[in-house]
């Protein structure tokens, strides 16, 4: 039984509402990004995502009158844009009443437990202070919780469409026996962390603290000096210093409070995206790593460490993957048990961290992405990607495309061309052939022809920027992904000339959002 | 001496569609037991094990479990990189597991060219003590892995049935390889110097 339901759950769609992000963020990264992007750093980030930064620069840099108009405008358009999926929570919503009513005769003790959750939900008590280094300042860390509040209503749809919840299965073994199992994985949980920050360590403070020391126990060969040395790291240390300081210590009082666990993840979203900067580093870490060999091996013998340290490195890839097992256990023991709010926090939770396993995922192949001079970290979330048939120009007759790989991000569209599938290392490169901005971008749909179907019609990209005017492409993806690339692609622009007109007329605009609330 | 003992000298990937039996076969390798209803769910991250290869030279073989990363394939490849062996797992009695294995191997071969890729059917007491039925035909198994020359092995990660086989053939046939690549090797280097010599 425990297999089939591992089976049916299904993959986080792409949701459109996960791209959703509101007119006052895209300002405040089109001032902050500028025409052309900055020069590339090499895809290493040790810092928090470029978004939350430029949402603390937001407010020095808006007038007052685009700052205000900002927040009535998401509000307005969720509901418009996409009923379906703002009903499905609600849905649930309706849903959990009855479900909270079937066990409710041998629970009676349990209430309690729930009431304390909810009070829970409010503030995370510790985490200011423990961060010192990724909070440099109170604004930033006032981001981090309007960034909570914004997430919250991006995960629920993703976590939702297809299926429903599933049915809580019949009661198999009682409420304490449940309760007892959960305790076990709990207690596993927090005994692979303890172990998974050991792990850390050894990276941190064995190789990276040998590696700059001044005295260099261990001679550094040249070519790995300047940079190249830091991105075998990627983030790790950042990703570390949160488990150690923060997290552990969060998952260890869950220990005496289970009830704390759910939304834990949640609470840490934010913190869990940093694995996604990781996964997008490492295949670069992966190609310096072994370029350098005999070097790590010098240093691994000089530590004494028995894992070699491309083991340890592949150590956060494994442990972000494994939170959802662990989880998906503690959620089916917490359902059986009949804590019907704890499994709902904890599911949410699940919701959470697939999100950001798909996003590492999909951002995995972006980090085999090669040419782009931007910056990838600064072209915002990556939408979609995927293999299109492509030809350049405008000429849709005897379409006849070449597969491209292209990378729709919430401000650029990147077409490469995957190269050479079979390396030493991860097969494909991608190396970047065009980019187009998209607030310097046009969407042409062939609809003049006489046609029913224009599932095998291919619709053309074209750059407006008039200092290059000649890019555009002719772009064919698979029917059944058609509709997913033409409502991005359409969802953009929209949001495109909603800024327009926000910029151009501000008052107007704002007084048309106050008088027409529908 | 320890020291250079301790480094892995065959690194084993487990994959194959989720709930198979993965982090089972490990514990059984590994640890020689089988925990049912398993109250651990993630198990090690990184096992390892000394086998003696029939030659009998000694060597560690070292075990990742992927589980949980079934749903992201990308992800799922930074695990490939330079195993020796890995290990392609499908129950036995779930179909669509069967049906998983093919584009586990094709993208273990597209990564990892060399890697050298064993079938696992799992669970075969389930069916040897008829609690669940044969969903995939032992025939079309083996037709399936003689076509693309791949060894094929069912096992019981409860009896330990055909583990320590899977193990031992995989710890033989990599020590094979490398007398081979040294041989070859210590040809070249010959060669070489015969050149230098006139």
């Amino acid at each position: 039984m425990e297999v089939k339901r591992e089976r049916t759950m299904s993959m986080p769609p792409l949701s459109p509402s996960r791209r959703r992000s509101s007119i006052a963020a895209i300002l405040a990264k089109m001032y902050f990004v500028g025409d052309d992007p900055g020069p590339s750093d090499g895809g290493v980030v040790t810092t928090n995502s470029p978004v939350n930064k430029r949402r603390v620069f937001m407010g020095q840099w808006l007038p007052p009158p685009l700052r205000k108009l900002s927040t009535p405008k998401v509000e307005k358009n969720q509901p418009a844009e996409r009923p379906p999926l703002k009903k499905t929570p609600s849905d649930k919503r309706f849903k959990s009443p009855t479900s909270e009513s079937k066990p409710a005769d041998d629970t009676g003790g349990q209430n309690g437990d729930e009431a304390d959750e909810e009070v829970l939900e409010l503030p995370p008590p510790m985490k200011p202070i423990s961060e010192p280094l990724l909070v440099p300042n109170t604004e930033d860390a006032q981001a981090q919780r309007e960034q909570h509040s914004e997430k919250t209503s991006q995960v629920t749809p993703v976590k939702s469409p297809p299926e429903p919840p599933p049915p809580p299965p019949p009661p198999l073994e009682s409420a304490e026996l449940s309760l007892q199992k959960r305790k076990y994985v709990i207690q596993e949980l927090i005994d692979t962390e303890r172990d998974y920050v050991r792990d850390l360590s050894l990276v941190v403070e064995g190789y990276m603290e040998l590696m700059r020391d001044p005295e260099r126990p261990v001679p550094m060969p040249d070519d790995l000096r300047g940079g190249r040395d830091k991105m075998v790291f990627g983030n790790i240390e950042a990703i570390y210093e949160w488990h150690r300081d923060s997290f552990l210590k969060a998952l260890e009082r869950c220990c005496e409070h289970p009830e704390e666990l759910g939304s834990l993840f949640k609470r840490y979203e934010r913190k869990l995206r940093m694995y996604v900067i990781y996964c997008q580093n490492k295949p670069k870490s992966e190609y310096i790593v072994s370029d350098f060999e005999n070097y790590f091996e010098d240093l691994r013998q000089k530590l004494g460490h028995k894992l070699q340290i491309c083991d340890l490195l592949i150590k956060p890839v494994q442990r972000v993957m494994k939170y959802q097992l662990l989880l998906n256990n503690i959620c089916k023991y917490t359902e059986r048990a009949g804590l019907t709010s704890e499994t709902d926090a904890l599911r949410q939770d699940i919701a959470v961290l697939q999100v950001v396993l798909k996003a590492a995922n999909d951002m995995m192949d972006v980090g085999r992405l090669q040419g782009f001079d931007g910056k990838i970290t600064a072209q915002g979330k990556l939408l979609l990607h995927g293999t299109l048939l492509c030809s350049e120009g405008t000429s849709t007759a005897n379409f006849k495309g070449k597969e491209l790989v292209v990378f729709l991000f919430e401000q650029t569209i990147i077409f490469s061309e995957a190269v050479g599938k079979k390396t030493q290392f991860t097969n494909p490169v991608y190396i970047y052939k065009a980019h187009i901005q998209v607030n310097k971008m046009s969407l042409d749909e062939i609809t003049s022809r006489d046609k029913d179907d224009y599932s095998n019609e291919p619709f053309i990209i074209r750059s407006t920027d008039p200092k290059k005017p000649g890019t555009s492409y002719a772009c064919l993806p698979a029917p059944e992904l058609r509709s997913e690339w033409l409502s991005n692609l359409r969802n953009i622009l929209q949001t495109q000339r909603d800024f327009l007109k926000a910029i151009q007329s501000p008052i107007q605009y704002q007084n048309k959002l106050t008088k027409d609330p529908t | 001496m320890k020291t250079h003992n301790n480094r892995v000298d065959i690194k084993v990937v487990i994959v194959g569609n989720m709930s198979v039996g993965k982090t089972s076969l490990i514990q059984r390798f590994i640890h020689e037991n089988f925990k049912e209803n398993m109250n651990e769910t993630i198990g090690a991250a990184f096992s390892a094990k000394e086998l003696t290869s029939m030659s009998g030279s000694k060597r560690i073989v070292g075990i990742w479990d992927t589980a949980g990363t079934e749903r992201y394939r990308s992800m799922v490849k930074m695990f490939y990189r330079d195993a020796k062996a890995a290990i392609v797992c499908f129950d036995i009695t779930n179909k669509s597991s069967w049906e998983g294995l093919r584009s586990w191997i094709s993208e273990l071969r597209e990564v990892e060219e060399n890697c050298k890729v064993y079938i696992c059917g799992t669970k075969k007491d389930l069916v040897d003590e008829g609690i669940s039925e044969r969903e995939v035909p032992l025939e079309k198994c083996n037709e399936y892995a003689r076509g693309i020359q791949v060894k094929l092995l069912e096992t019981s990660s409860k009896t330990g049935e055909n583990v320590d086989e899977l193990f031992q053939s995989i710890v033989d046939e990599c020590v094979l390889d490398e007398s081979i690549i040294a041989k070859s090797s210590l040809q070249l280097a010959e060669n070489d110097k015969r050149r230098m010599c006139c």
